[in-house]
This record gives structure tokens, sequence and C-alpha cells, in this order.
């Protein structure tokens, strides 16, 4: 059967953790879903993270990326919100 | 892990290598959790990470520092976990032949790890009760 959605295993940290209660979230999304569509998915549930969520930053496997990056199964990715190191 | 430590980052650890005799300067950058913010007595900050991101992006900074300077030995180091006032939560010592170079490469590297590295301080972690754990909530 072909598979039409994938499923993405998003990654919290610090204060998106704090916000959602939790430092992973599971969703399901549409087959060439891009990082903008996972964060719309996200802000659609809540949308008091708007303003959370354009300030942080999407990585993928470890890497910063674009918003317009195709999500792929299996990628790992992550919400990077302002980093406070130092 | 090579830049992200839970233990405290000694003067041993940071002088570990031994000295490159092309090199001229050393010039060192302490992080230091101050003891008081905002009029708030600190007694401890916590610092969270993504830590395999952390490590990617730091040894990627190591190396661009490394292509922009002729650094012989780079040492970073930064804290997760619970760091007490007073204790160095990050250190930077860049060894290079003349001190503009040295200079401008740590300062180039803290300017870096503070804006790109996945590392938050926090005050309190808010979830440490629920998982049962102290400190920051660890992935995996």
């Amino acid at each position: 059967m072909k598979q039409e959605t994938l499923v993405i295993r998003l990654l919290l940290f610090a204060q998106l953790k704090d916000r959602l209660g939790r430092s992973e979230l599971s969703f399901s999304l549409p087959l060439g879903s891009t990082g903008k569509d996972l964060l719309a998915q996200l802000g659609q549930n809540d949308p008091t993270l708007q303003s959370l969520l354009s300030v942080s930053r999407l990585a993928v496997n470890c890497e910063y990326t674009s918003l317009d990056q195709i999500l792929r199964e299996g990628d790992e990715v992550a919400l990077i919100p302002p980093v406070s190191g130092g | 892990m090579k830049y992200l430590t839970r233990d405290t980052i000694g003067v041993r650890d940071r002088h570990r290598k031994r000295a490159d005799l092309r090199d001229g300067a050393s010039v060192e950058f302490l992080g230091i959790v101050r003891g008081r913010e905002n009029g708030k007595k600190i007694f401890h900050l916590d610092y969270e990470a993504y830590p395999p991101m952390a490590e990617r992006v730091m040894d990627r900074l190591v190396e661009e520092a490394g292509e922009k300077w002729p650094l012989h030995r780079v040492f970073l180091r930064h804290r997760i976990g619970r760091v007490s006032a007073g204790e160095v939560s990050v250190a930077i010592r860049v060894d290079a032949p003349h001190r503009e170079e040295a200079f401008e490469a740590c300062r180039f590297l803290i300017d870096a790890v503070k804006k790109d590295v996945p590392i938050w301080k926090r005050e309190d972690d808010p979830l440490a009760h629920v998982s049962g754990k102290r400190g920051p909530v660890q992935r995996g």
C-alpha cells in the first residue's frame, strides 16, 4: 500500500517544552510537507504559541534548516527557541 | 561528549594540551554564573541542551575559527545541568601565533556559541519534578 502520510517526531526544548509540557510531539503530515507545514499545524493546535514559534528556528537532523525544507520519514526534527547559552 | 560536560571545568582541563611552539598568544574567555541578576539572588542556573546538535554546532564553529585564523589549539567546553553561582559555565581558550588572531577568534567563538548553540539557561526547571529528575530533562 502506498504511504501517503509521514509521521514526524518533533523535539521540543526550553520555553517550548515548558509551554507544551512535554519534550516531544508526534505529527502526522501529508507526504511532501515542509517545516512550515509542521509549524502551521502546531500553531493551529495552540494559537498562543505563535509569537514563540516566530522566533524559533527549525533543525532537521541536527542542522538548522529553512522552513521550506521537505520533511522525510525518520527525520529528527527539532524546534529551537532562542538559545541562551554562555 | 566533546564539548558539553556535566563536570566543573577546571584550570587543568583548559591547559591540558601541550603548548605549540609556533604560538605566542593565548586568550581565554570564561563565562561565569552571576550570583545576582536584576537585583535577584541567584544560587544556580540549570543549563539544558540538545546535546547531539550542540556538539555538532560547536564542532563546526571550531572548524570555522580554524579556517579564519591560524589557530593551533582551541579549547571549548560548555557546562550542562546545574551550575552554581561563581562557577564557570563556558570556557574558551584559543592559542595562536599572535594576539590579534587569538583575541579575534576567542571573541568570534563566544559570540557564536551564544547565538547558535542549542543550549538554554534557566533559573528553574519546571519539568524537573515531573520527570523525577533534578536539573534539565534530557532526551532519550
